[in-house]
Order: structure tokens, then sequence, then C-alpha cells
């Protein structure tokens, strides 16, 4: 269990009550390495993104347990929770990732101002370097583009250098250059920054960027690789 | 699409909850009002006729210049001679004829305080004839002899007063001891409205409240069976001119309206801050629809896209508003007749003793109640409507699907020139005098076009309030200031309804301030006595006061000050009487011309300005036209320099007193040698017996007329109170709205770590800045409107403009910690969502 950034431990999730119960995760055990890419695969409704959801803190397991680093977010309330997701957690989701209101610098740093922290200057240069985003700094969301969008919600994900990243379906909107941008920034981050990196995807040629990718089939882990290719990776969805 | 629209006015359930309830307070005030007043009325209405059933006529003076007297008994009418009941009594077909006399007296309870500081004491003559009289026996014997008298249960009751009881009641010639030999009631209640009533026998009641030799009026009773016209044409042929015989129901029902009268301007008055309030509660129904059309734009956007015509999507938000109307209205009915239930209660409670009636609920106030509630919210709502009818269907088929609003500069053109209209309005209402109607339609405009000029102001002035925002509260702060100023139009319809109940507030303010800084110049130059002694409230003192104060050592001049009405022509105007050799002594009289002497020759003098106008020289003669004796030829004796506190006309005492059915002193003014506790104990004892005498040094008096100005102002405020607790219903209204438009957004914030406590300070700024921002707009306009107000009543009784400083401070401190408190509901159901549902709501 060194080094595991993130952990679940037989976990459950369960919707709803009696005959229209539904089981999301039947006893997942999962663990994701720090300092790697992996993603998450597998068809609609297999229990993918309530897996992500649970280890990134925004949900609730039935029964079992999820871990950040060695911290059990079962046992903590809302508030300690929220810190958990804001100090310790990036997220990048599909869409709408970013405060209207806020400029794209402002948006970056938000959960470094909601902690009530001030930016590493030399950090936070190296993440717009990174982005290639620095003339947009002062643009408003609307004004910038959906990769841009999503590069700025990379940026934000990285500012607080986080246990972990979780992206849910991070290029699911966009189009295949800023799609392979995204993906090569988290890459990135993974190689030349010492981040870790978690997405759930669908798209076999995001699951290439991986280092390993975990296959979830009706709550269960099925399968898994190392090294995925998008080749290897759509071969293995031809069996399901 | 009938159906479409109650689906969506069921989706929309709590949205609309909020906006219903601005047209349910604003109707409730409406027929609440109807409701009280139709129910003090009907009471009073059926009480006269029913204490006035066994008289069959009445004869009176002919009421020379009409007028109901205002409340007082006959007070419009001249006396009737009392020999006149002998003729009265020997007409064929009169069993009886007694003599009705009605005066003022105040009555002292057992510490020796009046029983009352603000309903007088009526004084009655004890009619023999049972049947005629509007009192009965309750306990004890009728008066009879100079020392006896009466007195109602309802104050036997307040001040234990029992048969055998000696008490005081101060009259004309001043106090007097009396034994109670009964206990009276009126009709079924106890008293009539409050009023204490004492009766005295016919002698008595003249000397101590009337005039000897004259009574009010004479009721007469008939031989059972004869016919109305038959007995009044009797009398009426019998009486000299100047006297009119009428049917004791005609009487009775005039003297419910004399009664009633006053509340028909209380009526009135109610009525205007119901109106206010539904003013504001327009901008809440207008910004409600609009934000639920803006954020239902794909909807009907979709339903266009299948067929809906414009008209149809019109028609559709018009329904919706008209459901509302009409179900807030119908709400508002029901807890108006609440209020009034309340109120009438209450007004038991406070000592008016009203008999038990059931709530009189007339089809007038359903019918106004209904109509107002619907259509304020219909006329609301057409402007959200037509903006909704030009949704274009494709609207729907895109992401981000933005709201065609109107343009600005269209709105800077409309908004400008309906201000402009307005203020045009306002000024002639104010300058030109065409009346209060004006004054309020000028400032409805006004406010109207500030509001829609207010999005351009919410920027800057936002931007501006908000900046010490982030450093307090760090990127909640931030957050909140950027989402006050994200729809400029929602936040600034927001803040005008806010606008409009402070802006009066400050109007007001600046009107009871400049009044107060005002009064201590006016009072200065006007009065020079020393002390100045009043009863208090609608009471009166006994002139008979004035003998008794000259008495006391060191005191070198005392006169009273009584006012009168009297006609000029038809033309109704008000006279001043002072006392020929000490008024000009305790009052300013700067003589332009003639001489103030001239008083002593029982001549009037007259305000110079007034003089001026209406062409007026010494020597020529004033006909004035009084109520109890006719139009009196008076010289002109002299002009004085414009004294406030005196009118426009003075005369002296003795002639007013010649010329009223009965005189009370308004004020008693006195120079005095010094000025001090010892002094003041000296006048207090002096005037003991007196009860309810207020001696004050002029520095007392001036300090105490503030204060009371102070509690109208308290009562006008908390009037105004209601259109500002609706415009915050507004405020919690709006941000629920946009709490539940960027519910995605919240769940982001959310999810990247934003506190929940966090999350409600951001809405919590955001509701402070919306508030602030109102209130701001509200003070600057209200003030600006009160000090126009007040230079357009120019020269009167207001010289100085003053700014209510500290109240404009209070406000602003208020709006800020209630706009925070409106924050709460929709902050907390912020904080509530589910991070997760949240995030992925589409």
């Amino acid at each position: 269990m060194e080094n595991a950034a993130a952990q679940a431990v037989e976990a459950v999730k369960i919707y709803g009550r009696g005959e229209t119960a539904v089981t999301a995760l039947d006893s997942v055990d999962v663990t994701f390495q720090a300092g790697r890419f992996s993603a998450i695969m597998g068809p609609s409704g297999s229990g993918k993104s309530t897996l992500m959801h649970c280890l990134a803190g925004l949900d609730r397991l039935t029964s079992g347990k999820v871990f950040i680093g060695d911290l059990d977010l079962g046992s903590l309330d809302d508030r300690r929770l929220t810190a958990v997701r804001r100090d310790r957690v990036g997220f990048i989701f599909q869409t709408f990732n970013l405060v209207p209101t806020l400029t794209a610098l402002e948006n970056l740093t938000l959960p470094l101002t909601l902690a009530g922290r001030k930016p590493d200057r030399a950090w936070l240069d190296s993440v717009v370097t990174t982005l290639g985003i620095g003339d947009r700094l002062k643009h408003k969301p609307l004004e910038l583009s959906g990769g841009q969008q999503q590069r700025v919600a990379v940026g934000r994900a990285l500012v607080t250098r986080p246990q972990i990243i979780f992206g849910d379906e991070p290029t699911g909107n966009l189009d295949s250059r800023s799609s392979r941008e995204v993906l090569k920034l988290l890459r990135n981050a993974v190689d030349q920054l010492g981040q870790t990196v978690v997405i759930v995807t669908h798209d076999p040629g995001a699951a290439g960027f991986a280092d390993r990718v975990v296959f979830l089939g009706d709550g269960r882990i099925v399968d898994e690789m190392t090294d995925p290719t998008a080749e290897r990776v759509i071969d293995r969805m031809k069996l399901d | 699409m009938f159906k479409a629209t109650i689906k969506s006015l069921m989706a929309h359930k709590l949205r609309l909850a909020l906006t219903a309830l601005a047209v349910v307070l604003g109707v409730a005030f409406v027929s609440g009002t109807f409701v009280l007043t139709d129910t003090i009325k009907h009471t009073f209405n059926a009480l006269f006729q029913q204490t006035s059933a066994g008289k069959d006529a009445v004869v009176r003076g002919v009421a020379p210049y009409g007028g109901n007297g205002n409340g007082d008994f006959n007070a419009n009418r001249p006396l009737t001679p009392e020999s006149l009941v002998a003729t009265v009594r020997s007409t064929p077909g009169v069993t009886a004829a007694d003599a009705n006399v009605v005066g003022l007296v105040t009555l002292l309870n057992k510490s020796g305080k009046s029983v009352s500081s603000h309903a007088p004491t009526l004084a009655f003559s004890w009619l023999p004839d049972r049947k005629l009289s509007v009192l009965n026996l309750r306990r004890g014997v009728a008066p009879s002899g100079p020392d006896q008298m009466t007195i109602d249960n309802g104050t036997a009751k307040k001040q234990h007063f029992n048969i055998g009881d000696q008490v005081t009641v101060v009259g004309n010639q001043g106090p007097r001891q009396f034994t109670v030999v009964g206990i009276t009631g009126f009709g079924s209640t106890d008293n009539l409205g409050g009023a204490t009533v004492v009766t005295f026998d016919l002698p008595t009641v003249q000397q101590i409240a009337g005039k000897s030799g004259y009574v009010s009026e004479i009721d007469v009773s008939a031989v059972p069976g004869t016919p109305s016209a038959t007995l009044l044409s009797a009398i009426g042929d019998r009486l000299p001119k100047g006297f009119e015989v009428v049917t004791g129901a005609e009487a009775a029902a005039q003297q419910a309206n004399a009664v009633t009268q006053g509340l028909n301007q209380f009526n009135t008055i109610l009525l205007v801050f119901a109106g206010i309030a539904l003013f504001v509660g327009a901008f809440l129904i207008f910004n409600t629809f609009s934000i639920l059309v803006g954020q239902r734009t794909r909807e009907l956007a979709l339903l266009r896209a299948i067929g809906a015509s414009r008209r149809q999507i019109n028609m559709s938000v018009l329904g919706e508003a008209a459901f509302t109307g009409l179900f807030g209205a119908a709400v508002g009915l029901g807890v108006g007749v609440g209020l009034a239930a309340g109120l009438y209660s209450l007004l038991s409670a406070l000592g008016v003793d009203l008999p038990r009636s059931s709530l009189q609920f007339e089809a007038r106030t359903a019918i106004v109640g209904l109509i107002v509630g619907t259509l304020v919210t219909l006329v609301s709502a057409v402007l959200p409507a037509l903006r909704a009818g030009r949704i274009p269907p494709a609207a729907g088929l895109r992401e981000d699907a933005v709201f065609q609003e109107t343009s600005l500069r269209r709105r800077a053109v409309t908004g400008g020139a309906v201000f402009l209209v307005g203020a045009l309005v306002l000024a002639v209402g104010l300058f030109a005098s065409a009346g209060i109607l004006a004054v309020g339609i000028g400032a409805a405009l006004v406010f109207i076009g500030v509001a829609m000029l207010a999005p351009f102001a919410v920027k800057p002035l936002v931007s501006f309030l908000g900046r010490p925002l982030p450093a307090l509260a760090g990127v909640t702060g931030q957050l909140g200031r950027e989402n006050a100023v994200r729809n400029p139009r929602r936040t600034a319809a927001t803040a005008s309804a806010l606008m409009v109940g402070l802006a009066l507030v400050a109007a007001i303010a600046t009107l009871g301030q400049s009044a107060t800084a005002s009064f201590n110049g006016l009072f200065d130059q006007s009065v020079k006595a020393d002390y100045v002694l009043s009863a208090g409230g609608f009471t009166t003192v006994a002139p008979a006061a004035e003998g008794t104060l000259a008495a006391v050592p060191g005191i070198t001049a005392v006169s009273g000050l009584s006012q009168a009405e009297w006609h000029l022509g038809r033309v109704g105007k008000q006279v001043t009487g002072i006392d020929p050799v000490a008024g000009p002594q305790v009052m300013t009289l700067d003589m332009v011309s003639g001489s103030a002497a001239a008083l002593g020759r029982g001549e009037v003098l007259i305000d110079s300005t007034v003089a001026k106008n209406d062409h007026y020289r010494v020597g020529q003669v004033l006909p004035m036209g009084f109520v109890a004796t006719g139009v009196r030829p008076v010289v002109i004796g002299g002009t004085f320099k414009t004294n406030q506190f005196l009118g426009n006309y003075v005369i002296s005492s003795q002639l007013l007193a010649a010329n009223v059915n009965q005189v009370r002193d308004q004020l008693i003014a006195l120079r005095s040698a010094q000025v001090g506790p010892q002094m003041t104990a000296a006048l207090q004892n002096a005037l003991h017996s007196y009860g309810n005498v207020k001696v004050q040094t002029a520095a007392q008096f001036k300090s105490d007329q503030k204060k009371q100005l102070g509690t109208i102002l308290a009562i006008v405020y908390a009037l105004l109170g209601l259109s500002i607790v609706i415009a915050l219903i507004g405020v919690v209204n709006t941000l629920a709205l946009s709490v539940m438009e960027r519910t995605r957004e919240i769940g982001l914030l959310r999810a990247v770590g934003m506190q929940r406590r966090q999350l409600k300070r951001t809405i919590r700024s955001e509701s402070l800045l919306v508030s602030v921002m109102g209130a701001i707009l509200g003070l600057v306009l209200g003030t600006g409107l009160g000090v126009a107000v007040v230079s357009a009543l120019g020269t009167s009784f207001i010289t100085t403009i003053a700014i209510p400083v500290t109240t404009i401070v209070v406000v602003l401190i208020l709006s800020a910690i209630f706009g925070v408190g409106a924050a709460v509901w929709p902050a907390r159901r912020a904080a509530k969502l589910d991070v997760l549902e949240a995030i992925y709501t589409i």
C-alpha cells in the first residue's frame, strides 16, 4: 500500500431502496499509486463515475472505505471533507468548470483563495507557463474557447499541488486537437511535476495517455491493463 | 396552452409564493382598512339609530355654512333660544319637548388628573323625557340641582367612580365639585367610542358648558301615529327664521356621520399607504416574472418551435400572473379581515369602547381587493410577458441561449423621459399647487424613471460599495460583489423596490427635521411668553384658568389663545382670540399699520401679507360670518407682520367669546418676572384643580412640541414599514431565484472547496450590496424629494431646510442589517444543495 494516492476498500454504493435499489459499486477494491496517470473505463452504468465521485469526496459510500493518502474520507464531516477537496484534491469536470464571474487567473487560484492562502509565485508561474494561457489570464470564462477553459481547469487542479487530480471525462466536450493538448498537459503534470492523475473516460485515445487502465462493469472491477495504447484498449473493449 | 400555464404554475409554486405574498400583504392592507372603517361606521350608525328611536323630531339652528361640525355635536349651528322649547312643546301633536345641551368640559379623576388626555369629555343636559335621551340610566338617579351629575359606565369603571363620589369638573367658570348620582350607558355600550359623557340638569350644564338661556337643540316626541310630515310642518310653521326641524332619524344619521367623518380621512390615509405597498409589490412581481421568463427561455423557445404562437406565449405568462394575483388577492382579503378584527380588538383594549359588532365585509371590499390585487400583478407582468413572446424559437436549440434584452439605449431614453415627466408633474403639483394627486403621480413616475435608469448605476455603485468586501470577506466577498453586478437589471429592480419605501422615509424625515429646525426660530419670533400652558392632545383649557393664573404673584401678563372658524362669504377661515391688553405682551405683534390697541375696541388685526394680497386697508369693515351669531361687521384696526402662532386674523378674546357657542383655550401664554422651578411649581399649584394643564417654560414647550412631531413621524414610518417589508421579501425572492439559477455554479464552488459558511457569506454579501444600493438610491432621492416639498411649502411654517443626517445613517445601517437578514433563507437553501446533484444539474 505504499505510495497510494487514493484507495477504495470493499467500496459499496447503492442508490435508492427496496425494489428500485441499484448497486452502482459492488465491493470494489482499487488503489491508485502516487505519481501515475490512471484511467477508469467502462460502459455507461458500470459505476466508473460513482467510483470517482466517492474517491474524490463528492459522494459517500454505502459501505466500505475510501482513502485519500491515509485519510479515511468516511470519517469526515462536511467541513473537513470540503477542506480535503480544496486542499488535497484537484478536479476537472467535463463542462462548466469555471465560475463565470471570475477571471481565468481568479478561477485558477480559487482553491487557494478559498483556503485564504497566497499562491506560491514560482509554482503559479510554472503552471501558467505549462498551460500556455499567460495572455488570457485577465479574461472571463465566456471570452475563452472550450479548450482554453479546460486548460484553466487543469491549472486550477494543479495549483494546490494536490495529492491527486480527478478528471470526469475532461476531454469529453472538446475537439480532437484541444483534447490532445489537455491530455498532454495531464501527462506532463505526472511526468514533470510529479502529480497523480485519475480520469474517467470512454475515449480509448484518452486512455492511451495513461499508465494504467482500470475497467469496470456492473459495479465491479473486471480487468486492468498497464501501459495501454489506444489500440489495445479498443481491442479490450471489443470483448464486452 | 392553458394546460401549460397550469403546469408552469405548479412547477414554480415556491417562486410564485413569494410573489403572491407581496399581493397578499398589499391587498390585506386595503381590505383590512375597508373592513375596519366599515365596521366602525356601521357600529356608529346602528348606535345612533338605536338611541334616537324615541326622537320623532329635532329642532335646531340652521347650519349657515353646512358641514357637520367635525364631530362636535352641532358645532356648525347657532344655539337655540331656550324660549323656543315652550313654543315647540305647545305645538299640536307634540307630547314632549326637552332642551338638549352639549358642551365640552374637563373631568378630573381621583388623582386630580384629566380622565383622558386625548379624547374630550362631553357634557350633556339630562333629558327629563327618557324616551328622548341617547343615554340610559344604568344605576342611581337623574341629576338634579347645581351639584349633581352622572358619569358614563366606561369611565366610571376605568376611574373607579361610584355613586356618591365627589368629583371635580372644570367648566366655563373653572373647577367645580359635583356628586355622582347616576351611572349611564350609551345604548348597549358603556360609552361613545371612548369619549367620556357626563350629564347635569339643564341650568347647570348651561353654566359650565353652554350659555344661559340657550340650548343646543330641542328633542321632540309626538303623539303615536302622527305622520312625520304633519309633525314637521306643524313645528316648522311656528319656528322663527334661522331654525329648522328635522326627523330624529335624520338628525341621528347626521350625528353618526359627524362622528364617522374623521374615519374617512383615516381611511384615505391608510389606503395611500396600502397603495404605496402595492406599488412596491409591483416591482417585486415585475422582477420575479422577468427572472422566470429568463430562466424559462429554452422551454418557451421549445414551445415556440413546436408551434405555439407569440400570442399564446404572451397569454401563458399573463395567465400565470392572473392566477398568482387572484390567488394572492383572495388570501389577502382573508388576511385583511383578520387584521381588521385584530385592530378592532386592539382599539377596544386601548379604551375605545366599541359595541360588539360583526365585522362588515362589504361586496365593495372584495371587488376592490380582487381587482386591485389581480390588476397590479397583471400590469407588472405585461413587460415580461411581451419579452417572453419575443424569444425566437431557435433560442431553444442553442446551448448558451442568452435572453434577448431590450437595448440599453432605448432604456436610457425611456427611463430618462419617464423621470423628467415625473419630475415635471411633481413640480407642478408642489409649486403650482396642482394638488396632492399630482404630487403622488409625479413621485410614482420619478420612482419608475429612476428604477429604469438604475441598471446603469449598478456597476459603478456596487463596485464602489463592494470595494471593502474582498478585504473583509476574501473571495466570498468578491464573489458576492460580482454576483450583484452580473445582472444589473435584476439588481436594479430589486434595489428599486427598497428605494421607494426608503425614499418616502427620507422625504418624511427631511420634512420633519426641517419643521423641527424651523420651529425654534418660529417660536422665538412669534411668542414672547415665558410660560406656555396647554392641555394634552385634542383637549383644551377652560378660559377661567386665565384669571387664576393672573393672580399668581410674579405673573405680569396672561392671555389665552383660542380659535374660531369664521366665513368670508362661503369661504371658511380661522381667527385667533387673545386678550387685548396682555395678548400683545405675550405674543409678538409687529404692527405694520394701525395699532394693537384696536383689539380693545373690538376691531380685527390682519396679517400684513394677507391684507396686501386681499387689498384690505385699516378702517375698512370686514364682514365676519360666525356660525353662532351670523355676519358681524368688524372694523380692520391694523396689520401685523406674519406670526405663525396667531394666524392671519386676530381679535380680542371677548369678541371671539361673544360669537361662538363655547370658548376653550388652545394655549395660555404668560409673562413672568422670574422663570424657574419655583415659579413652575407656583403655577402648577394655582391650576391644581384644573387637572390636565401642562405648565411649561417656553423652552420646555418647544422641546415638547418636537417630541410630538417625533411621535407623528414614528407612526408614518410604521405605516411605511409594510412597503419596506415587501421590498425585503423582494430581496429574498431575487436571491432565492438567483441561487436556483446558479445551482451548477454553486455545485462547482463547493466541489473545489468552498465551505458552506463561505457560500452563505457570498450570498449575504450580495444581499448586503443590493440592499445598501437600494437604500442609497432611496435616501438620495427621498432627501431630494423632501427638500423639494419643503421649498414648495415656502414661507409658511417651515423656514429652514434641514437634512436628517441621523435618520439617514440609521436607515443605511438598518438596510445593511436587514439586507444580510434577507439572505438567511436563500443562503441556507444554497448551502443545503447536494454538491454532486448541483454540479450535474442541467
